[in-house]
């Protein structure tokens, strides 16, 4: 239903934002490091409002669990930290069709591209390579705000 | 007497603390923590801990969202088990209780009463106003 890129992943504007917009009634976390940490395994649920089912997989499994069909019926946001990540869950056999940039932020050396969005070489290569297979990336950080094309965005930036 | 730290979305605690310093008058171990939408979360985290040394620990940390970064992040430090305490939730009433009750307590006595008492921080005029015998009577 919505597949973003979140580094943040469960957090203020999803719980409140989008899965209320979209009355979404499950979260799926595509992350390598949150599917190995006990803690956050524990914690990450403890995020959200109790009607909201949250699944927490390595990148690949991800996109196992997903074509298993066990979410056919959930209404599901589905939450990457990073493009790489994404593009990781395209290589695994994951479908994507649209993928929302909706946070990605600044650390040094990235260029800033939007107010919540920085993109360094990996997010760049990743974003190339999604894009080269179809995958329409747009960025929108909340349900309130237009969505505005990625790579248009970045070939006005470098120029 | 429990440090206080606010940690919130935008610079929510920052004016908030400073409702209540107007109020209260200037308050000592007490410090806001402003996320913005930028921020890394990452970066935030080395923040928070760096407030708690500065302040001293065990504290007390007044968030605004459960489940929002500033939560998730605070979640985490009290669960290190250094005997920090998180309340989601802040606003000004439950601010001026935390700032006032404090001495004596630890952060998770002095949670467990502002959860106790959060009912009491939200009135509504009609329930007041019906309180009071007016002629011709009715709401």
């Amino acid at each position: 239903m919505l597949a973003r890129v979140d580094d943040r992943l469960i957090h203020g504007q999803v719980v409140v934002g989008w899965a209320r917009f979209l009355e979404a009634d499950c979260l799926v976390v595509a992350n390598d490091t949150a599917a190995a940490d006990p803690m956050q395994r524990s914690l990450l649920p403890l995020a959200v409002p109790p009607h909201i089912e949250v699944g927490i997989y390595h990148v690949a499994e991800a996109a196992l669990q997903l074509a298993s069909g066990r979410y056919d019926h959930k209404r599901v946001i589905l939450l990457f930290a990073t493009l790489a990540d994404a593009l990781g869950f395209v290589r695994a056999g994951g479908l994507l069709e649209r993928l929302n940039i909706g946070g990605v932020r600044f650390a040094p050396g990235k260029i800033q591209v939007k107010v919540a969005v920085a993109l360094g070489s990996d997010d760049l290569a990743a974003a190339r390579q999604l894009h080269e297979r179809g995958i329409e990336l747009t960025m929108r950080m909340v349900p309130g705000e237009p969505e505005e094309p990625l790579i248009p965005a970045l070939e006005a930036l470098s120029q | 007497m429990t440090p206080l730290l606010l940690i919130t979305h935008a610079a929510f605690g920052a004016e908030i603390l400073k409702a209540a310093a107007g109020m209260l008058g200037p308050q000592a171990k007490v410090a806001a923590l402003s996320l913005e939408l930028q921020d890394d979360r990452d970066a935030f985290a080395l923040k928070v801990k760096e407030a708690r040394r500065e302040l001293g620990g065990p504290l007390l940390m007044l968030v605004d969202l459960p489940g929002g970064t500033p939560w998730n992040v605070a979640l985490r430090l009290a669960a290190a088990g250094q005997g920090d305490e998180v309340v989601s939730g802040l606003s000004l009433p439950l601010l001026l209780d935390a700032l006032q009750d404090r001495d004596g307590l630890s952060p998770g006595a002095l949670g467990e009463r502002l959860v106790a008492s959060s009912r009491q921080y939200v009135w509504r005029a009609g329930d007041v106003l019906r309180q009071i015998p007016r002629p011709g009577g009715g709401e």
